[in-house]
């Protein structure tokens, strides 16, 4: 793809903003940021949590969040200086030639508003047509974004349609101006791969055929490496490095940039010696037989009046079995119960019917109340956020002191040398064990949530989702951690992702699962190489890859 | 666990005292730790520093006018309205802060408990909490006094106890945000007791939520205790309160109105200073309490 | 959503049922009965047994409960303890008194709080904000009997514009108590715009700062625009449940003010009945009351289910 060359519908010039910290000193949050967007070409800008990028993509529509100001420089659009505008001209602009798609179009909708309305706003403020033909045009609109049966969709309220569908009214409504520029921020966080691809899709196409120019902002290098002419990346409010996509994304000439694109987890392509290796028989840790679980649990009207037979199980016919020091990986998108078998094998949710095994013969009880102390320590579990799963009130060596009192008794000094021990593992540190949660970053936090569940002297470690928070350059490191223990401690791991690559690295074995079923099971070599489901073939080719065709 | 418990002693008190600090850094915090700290004050010392005997009886001077002597003149007994008026918040104060930390403990404690113990038990204590709130105000109150008299025994537990109900809602609200949180379910996975989970990560992480509570429960608390007693069912005369002093001196309030004026700004600072500084502690904590209606 | 409808009613009915219990329990409880109270010293031996027979309180607790209960559900309260009052007729006398002042604080009190409280939300932090958020707390935390005296000082002693008290009787017609209730009426709109303003405010504030305003502003979206279709919809919905529970207060609690102002309301008669420890009136009106208390709620409730899309679409399995 070759970017045309003009004028430049978006341009920042030395663009600086910040806020003012309560010691009174101002902290700049962009420093400097020098930038163009031409008509037809796609600008990708990546960067980690808090490198300034969704501040830079509102900015060029005028919009600053409330507290931030601007400090020197200027952003223009289409020419005009988007800080000098009146606020009648800015809100003729905004949504009108300069449209914007949100990160999250559930929360970006009005609640209270149906859809049809909703479009036709946009389009009553921004175009010169007739009453009686916005209706027409709105229809229009829906059906250009591919939705289906758009006279029922008009006349729903944004929380009736689904993420996919939501994010297609966005796009139809920043399309209700006929804009020159598109700015979208995040625009598939927290959609499933398979939708990410479609909404990608469909916004290339729509650039292509209107020869707008868009400036896309994400976290995700792959996205932006599927729909970006160039790309700039953005690390603590400046852009370390910009240059056409391919440049940029394959022969980095910046380090961050580099440790930052190399930092991304890809599928790797599967030896022929993996895909014959046989997983050494080594005993088994973990057996699920036939597990069905629901995840609604009655309440207690429908318990003490309703018929408990009738509800179906949200997850069922699970079988797996693991051998000690490996790993499986559950896969899957958004509602397809691979969390809900980890519950379930944690004992937070109860399994209706099967058996959850640990070890050759002990079989666990459903529910927490009813397993020994002793099957309890043999299961621990990771949570996906760091900032969650660690008791705000509690220091570090409390947090870690709780399993070392409650399995093995081990209380004062003792448990603090031991948490010592711990963090090292862990690699933190004993300086740590006075630290409170929000003293610490996010993967701090993440590893000393690994220690407190290795602190249990585990068998089996139940990791859900545990990278999917932090930032890549990090996930890169807690997934090293724990590669590492698990050789050092033989222990077994669950793994519950949505990223296939992560999965990839880690684990043995590979479980797809799709509504609640097994779609596809087996060794990672084989299900990574040929594929058996469609489905798990739509996932793989679901995946944006940094390096893939640009 | 002796070290790691001194360090969160620690930690916990220093979080309040920088708590403390930001509550007065702000406006209405400093001028409402203020009032409440100067009432405090007054009611402690005043004794020592009374002109006159609260119940000493001066036919000769009633309703008097405010002169050298009597420098908020007298009330229609010939009673130094100067000194019933230092006097008078000693009680309200008194049941008060006994009757606020009783409320808490049992309101907290209970609305803990139902929030984390959930099903059957939760859902059945839950609709005798509907039903004693929709008992009208004041009124079980009023019925306990007349029963049993106004005696700082029965009115103390009386109050708590009606105080207590919203604060169970309030306790099991918070709770409930706390419990979906990931390290309750790891607590809970890893095998902890039921009374392990409340002491060690449910109580500290809703305690901000009911200091505010408790905070503002102490505000309506002075209010319904000064009411009762301007309604005749509170403290037995001659012992001296601002809420019997205003309903006495309404009375004769064309003629002699410097006997209803000190009791009535008296009373309302002081409940003014409280819920500032419930308005305040609630903005330290990030807590919106406005939220809360008039449960 | 039906379901959500019906559970709601469900639990509406078992609210009204416990607190009938909770009463009738509560006065066999408590020492002395509707004879003890009405004999005084004479309360022992014959004549005592004899009062018993005839009030019918020698028969078993649950007898009793089961009579008063349902005569209660037909609005029948039975006779006062001297035996001289219908309480039914009564209470219908004030009940209406009592609505008569709640309908005039509500209807200015209301629209003045929301007024008020948008006003204050949208200039967050600005003088406004603070002027109107300051008079708040004191509007709501002084104590009623207070303001009203000072009300009474200096509209009615030194200015001499309004009445300082009720003197017509508790059966005239609504219209005789004009002017004579608005001092009433002025302080417990006072108390009740504090409270829905604050609530207001910061519902405002928080819908103000959502996404989806966000979204319209970049969507050019003029402000007034944004405030009206897109914000206040979201906003004032929880109002909805602030106003019920003044609604109930106001058809409950005021005794205070009532006192204060010497209006016949139900406060007021709840308050002679205490003072008379007549139990068979005091009951019938806490009864009374807290059934208005659940109502008014259930009224509310429903409301902002039928009023809010994300409870209206909701079928019966989400």
């Amino acid at each position: 793809m070759t970017a045309p060359q003009n004028d430049p519908v978006i341009e920042f010039k030395d663009f600086k903003v910040g806020f003012t910290a309560r010691a009174g000193q101002t902290v700049e949050v962009l420093k400097g940021i020098d930038l163009s967007v031409h008509a037809g070409e796609t600008l990708g800008i990546v960067g980690e949590s808090g490198s300034g990028k969704s501040t830079l993509a509102l900015a060029s529509m005028g919009f600053l969040k409330p507290g931030l100001r601007k400090l020197s420089g200027d952003a223009f659009f289409e020419g005009r200086d988007m800080f000098a505008q009146s606020l009648r001209d800015l809100e003729g602009l905004r949504g009108g030639k300069l449209g914007l798609i949100p990160q999250s179009s559930g929360q970006a909708l009005t609640p209270t508003m149906r859809i049809g309305p909703q479009i036709c706003e946009a389009l009553n403020l921004h175009c010169d047509i007739s009453p009686s033909q916005v209706t027409t045009r709105a229809e229009e609109l829906l059906t250009q974004v591919r939705l289906p049966n758009v006279p029922a969709i008009m006349k729903r309220f944004p929380h009736e349609l689904s993420g996919g569908q939501q994010q297609r009214v966005a796009i139809a409504m920043a399309l209700a101006g006929e804009p020159d520029a598109l700015v979208l921020d995040e625009p598939t966080t927290g959609l499933d791969v398979t939708t990410q691809k479609q909404i990608l899709d469909l916004v290339q196409d729509l650039a292509r055929e209107r020869n707008m120019a868009m400036m896309l902002v994400s976290h995700d290098l792959g996205v932006v490496a599927r729909c970006c002419h160039r790309v700039a990346v953005m690390y603590r409010g400046e852009i370390v490095l910009e240059g056409k996509a391919a440049d940029v994304l394959r022969t980095p000439s910046h380090d961050y940039a580099r440790k930052l694109i190399d930092a991304v987890p890809r599928i790797k392509p599967v030896s022929a010696k993996a895909k014959a290796a046989a997983v050494p028989e080594r005993g088994t840790a973990l057996t699920l037989e036939d597990v069905g679980i629901c995840y609604a649990q009655p309440g207690f009207w429908a318990r003490t009046f309703g018929k408990a037979e009738e509800r179906p199980l949200t997850v069922d016919g699970i079988n797996l079995s693991l051998g000690k020091g490996e790993t499986i990986g559950l896969v899957g998108e958004s509602g397809s119960g691979k969390s809900t078998i980890l519950k379930a094998i944690a004992g937070l949710l109860p399994t209706q019917k099967g058996a959850i095994k640990v070890g050759d013969d002990t079989v666990l009880k459903p529910v927490i109340e009813q397993r020994r102390s002793e099957d309890l320590r043999r299961v621990q579990m990771i949570f996906q956020n760091p900032d969650d799963s660690l008791n705000p009130r509690h220091t570090v060596a409390e947090i870690l002191a709780q399993p070392l009192e409650l399995y093995f008794g081990i209380g004062g000094q003792r448990a603090r040398d031991r948490a010592a021990e711990l963090l090292d593992m862990v690699r933190l540190g004993p300086a740590y064990l006075d630290r409170l949660p929000r003293q610490m970053s996010g993967g701090e936090k993440q590893r000393v949530a690994i220690a407190r569940a290795f602190a249990a002297e585990p068998e089996i470690v139940l990791c859900d989702e545990i990278t999917s928070a932090l930032d890549v350059s990090v996930q890169a490191s807690v997934l090293e951690l724990l590669a590492e223990l698990k050789e050092a401690q033989q222990t077994s791991y669950v793994f519950v992702g949505h990223d296939l690559a992560v999965v990839q690295q880690l684990s043995d074995q590979v479980m797809v699962l799709r509504n609640g079923r097994i779609e596809e099971a087996g060794p990672v070599g084989r299900v990574y190489s040929a594929p058996e489901s469609d489905y798990t073939q739509a996932l793989f080719d679901a995946v944006l890859e940094p390096d893939a065709a640009v | 666990m002796a070290d790691a418990t001194t360090h969160t002693r620690t930690t916990f008190l220093s979080r309040w005292g920088q708590i403390l600090r930001d509550v007065a850094r702000r406006p209405s915090g400093a001028i409402g730790l203020f009032l409440v700290g100067l009432h405090i004050i007054v009611a402690i010392i005043s004794p020592a520093i009374v002109p006159y005997d609260f119940k000493a009886l001066d036919s000769s001077l009633i309703l008097a006018p405010p002169d050298a002597d009597h420098w908020l003149g007298t009330d229609a007994l010939g009673r130094d309205v100067f000194t019933r008026l230092l006097l008078g918040g000693r009680e309200a104060l008194l049941v008060c802060a006994l009757a606020i930390p009783l409320t808490m403990i049992w309101g907290g404690l209970m609305g803990v408990y139902l929030g984390l113990r959930g099903g059957w038990v939760d859902e059945v204590a839950m609709r005798l909490v509907d039903a004693f709130l929709a008992l009208p105000g004041i009124l079980p109150l009023m019925v306990f006094v007349v029963i049993f008299g106004a005696g700082n025994e029965v009115l103390i537990p009386t109050l708590a106890f009606f105080f207590g109900i919203p604060v169970i809602r309030v306790a099991r609200g918070a709770t409930h945000d706390v419990v979906a949180r990931d390290y309750v379910l790891a607590a809970r996975a890893r095998g902890h007791s039921r009374l392990s989970i409340m002491r060690r990560e449910l109580l500290p992480n809703t305690l901000d939520t009911l200091m505010v509570e408790g905070a503002m429960r102490l505000s309506w608390m002075l209010l319904t205790f000064s009411s009762l007693s301007f309604l005749g069912f509170g403290v037995a005369p001659p012992t001296p309160d601002w809420g019997q002093s205003i309903s006495e001196a309404r009375v004769y309030m064309s003629l002699a109105p410097w006997g209803v004026l000190g009791p009535m700004i008296a009373l309302s600072s002081l409940i003014i200073g409280v819920n500032l500084t419930a308005d305040a502690l609630a903005k330290t904590l990030g807590i919106d309490r406005s939220r809360k209606a008039v449960v | 959503m039906l379901a959500l409808l019906v559970r709601r009613l469900a639990l509406g009915v078992v609210t009204v049922w416990l607190v009938s219990v909770i009463i009738f329990a509560g006065v066999e409880v408590l020492p002395g009965d509707a004879c003890t109270v009405v004999l005084e010293r004479d309360a022992q031996g014959e004549v005592l047994e004899n009062c018993r027979k005839n009030l019918g309180l020698d028969r078993p607790a649950f007898e009793r409960y089961i009579d008063w209960a349902s005569g209660a559900a037909h609005g029948d309260f039975g006779v006062s303890a001297d035996g001289q009052t219908k309480i039914s007729k009564e209470v219908a006398l004030r009940v209406k008194n009592s609505i008569l002042l709640a309908a005039g604080a509500l209807s200015v009190g209301v629209p003045l709080a929301i007024f008020l409280g948008v006003i204050a939300g949208l200039a967050r932090d600005r003088f406004a904000d603070i002027f109107v958020s300051t008079a708040a707390i004191f509007a709501m935390t002084i104590p009623e009997f207070v303001s009203a005296t000072i009300l009474v000082l200096v509209f009615s002693i030194w200015l001499g514009w309004l009445p300082a008290v009720v003197l017509t009787p508790a059966d005239a017609p609504a219209l005789e108590f004009w002017p004579e209730f608005i001092p009433a009426t002025i302080v417990l709109t006072m108390v009740m715009v504090a409270h829905i303003m604050r609530m207001v405010r910061s519902s405002v504030i928080e819908v103000m700062s959502s996404e989806f305003v966000q979204m319209a502003t970049l969507k050019g979206v003029p402000y007034g625009r944004i405030v009206l279709r897109h914000a206040l919809p979201s906003a004032l919905l929880p109002a909805i449940n602030v106003v019920a529970l003044t609604v109930a207060w106001l058809l409950g609690g005021v005794v205070v003010v009532e006192v204060v102002f010497n209006y016949p309301g139900i406060g007021r008669m709840t308050i002679d009945a205490i003072s008379d420890r007549d139990l068979p009136i005091i009951q019938a009106l806490v009864m009374l009351i807290a059934a208005t208390y659940v109502l008014v709620n259930l009224v509310a409730d429903l409301a902002s289910m039928l009023l809010n899309p994300r409870l209206r679409t909701l079928r019966m399995r989400s």
